[in-house]
């Protein structure tokens, strides 16, 4: 992925440090962050690092350079293309999506209105995920999600950044490039502008040419939309959870759909301790489980279920780094 | 002969200072005017601000194609930067664009400080905040035409006047 709308974002002053881009790419950056009164913070495949008076990337923190309130301001500005007012919806959810799909979480005061979050004030804090795309991640465990030619219902469990979305893109980019056998319409709901972000309502990374992404939109609203609306063969939601998201499953299934999705975890055992989650696996509803971890780095296939919990394939050895 | 000399300098002493007041006065009716085609600018974006919630290079471009006269262009100019995203702050560009643009205005220096400053809240404001400073920018371009129509009617006819008085007390010394 490209990171210019990242760099072009960074404050001016680290840039023009001897900072160079190259050496950000090099990093294989996952976030970079930005505190009030911190160093600059790099965080990568290899671990984190600071950025130095010289602009080299260093492991200690002790003489780098400290952000200040005006870098902070600089960069909420030039991450929103000078437009903060227009992302009003956005800063309350406490994110932006920026060009290149990358995703930019706000720190700041909380304004409230009737006990909700209205808006974000005088942002302290900014977490620039950087996207990642790895296209051809899920081509190794592509034909244990097909059976009989059909695309199975399938659940990718994993704790937070063990690749999850990333797995997800690439298989969603797979069945509607027809990777799977035929190319199969796959409906997205992205409710946080993960799987697919839009800019300017353009995605940002490849779906295939089969894919409808609606994106801001609550799960279970969206599932049911998609539905009635896009004649989806397939629908992908990321981090299903709430009571609403499974009653919207239970009903895509119905309409003989076929699902996708994500959910935090660790193994068998620990979805069978989520109370909405446990009830759809006990029922057998989902077909395929991909168990991913970061054991040998991002994105480790630790095994592979189906819907009686029998195991197809174990492994640990399909990362892609 | 030696009229004819006289008469000639006569109506070019009393040209030229007849001139220099009708100049002075239609400076004021000329800032007048640029003030007014940029408070319905400013107008025109915080409804776009307001209500449409558009980023700022598009509203800048979009309000700068519906203004008359150079604050259009520098709209206009300064959306064509933002656009480009070259990692300068819109504070930069706004006062880069308004500072080659001057020249082709009538614009006062106080105009020019009370611009600067509304260049520095463009950008990482939020909506509400971003409202403020627009109204904060409109009252004072409101204030600057009420004094400068002020000025205009106090002071329009006087530089004219002075312009002949200067002129004919200049002709009478010299003859």
């Amino acid at each position: 992925m490209s990171i210019d709308a990242v760099w072009n974002a960074l404050p001016r002053r680290m840039r023009g440090r001897g900072l160079e881009k190259e050496k950000l790419e090099k990093l294989n950056l996952q976030e970079i962050r930005l505190r009030c009164g911190q160093p600059l913070l790099l965080k990568g495949e290899n671990g984190v690092r600071f950025l130095r008076q010289d602009g080299v990337p260093a492991e200690s923190s002790e003489g780098c350079i400290r952000i200040s309130k005006a870098d902070i301001q600089e960069t909420v500005s030039l991450l929103s293309a000078y437009s903060l007012y227009a992302f009003e919806e956005e800063l309350r959810q406490g994110y932006l999506t920026i060009e290149g799909g990358h995703r930019v979480g706000f720190c700041g005061k909380a304004v409230l209105e009737g006990g909700e979050i209205r808006t974000l004030r005088q942002i302290n804090a900014l977490n620039i995920r950087i996207a990642r795309e790895i296209k051809g991640c899920a081509s190794k465990i592509l034909p244990f999600l097909m059976e009989d030619g059909t695309f199975c219902h399938t659940l990718i469990v994993s704790p937070p950044g063990c690749g999850k979305t990333t797995l997800l893109r690439d298989i969603i980019r797979s069945l509607s490039s027809g990777e799977g056998g035929r190319q199969l319409t796959v409906g997205i709901v992205d409710e946080r502008g993960e799987i697919a972000p839009l800019w300017d309502g353009v995605p940002q990374m490849d779906l295939g040419p089969c894919a409808d992404i609606l994106e801001g939109c609550p799960k279970a609203s969206g599932m049911l939309l998609l539905l009635r609306s896009m004649s989806p063969e397939v629908i992908a939601a990321d981090e299903l959870g709430r009571a609403e998201d499974m009653r919207a499953a239970e009903e895509v299934l119905n309409a003989g759909v076929k699902l996708i999705s994500t959910v935090h975890g660790r193994d068998m055992e620990d979805l069978q301790t989520r109370p909405y989650l446990r009830e759809l696996v006990e029922k057998g509803i989902f077909e395929r489980y991909v168990f991913l971890s970061r054991r040998r780095g991002t994105g480790t296939i630790e095994e592979i279920r189906n819907g009686s919990k029998e195991v197809l394939w174990k492994g640990g050895g399909a990362e892609w780094n | 002969m030696e009229l004819i000399f006289h008469m000639a300098g006569i109506l070019l002493i009393m040209g030229s200072t007849v001139w220099t007041g009708a100049t002075l006065a239609a400076r004021e009716k000329y800032r007048l005017r640029d003030l007014e085609g940029l408070e319905r600018g400013v107008l025109l974006l915080e409804g776009q601000i307001a209500y449409l919630s558009a980023p700022l290079p598009e509203v800048l471009e979009s309000v700068g194609w519906k203004m008359e006269g150079t604050a259009g262009e520098v709209f206009r100019q300064a959306a064509e930067r933002m656009a480009r995203r070259e990692g300068v702050s819109a504070e930069e560009i706004w006062a880069e664009v308004w500072q080659a643009g001057r020249k082709e205005t009538f614009f006062r220096q106080e105009d020019m400080d009370a611009l600067l400053l509304f260049g520095k809240t463009l950008g990482f404001l939020d909506k509400e905040q971003q409202k403020n400073s627009i109204r904060l920018f409109l009252r004072y371009l409101e204030s600057a035409q009420e004094q400068g129509r002020r000025r205009l009617d106090k002071n329009g006819r006087l530089y004219y006047g002075m312009g002949i008085l200067s002129g004919l007390m200049l002709v009478t010394v010299l003859l």
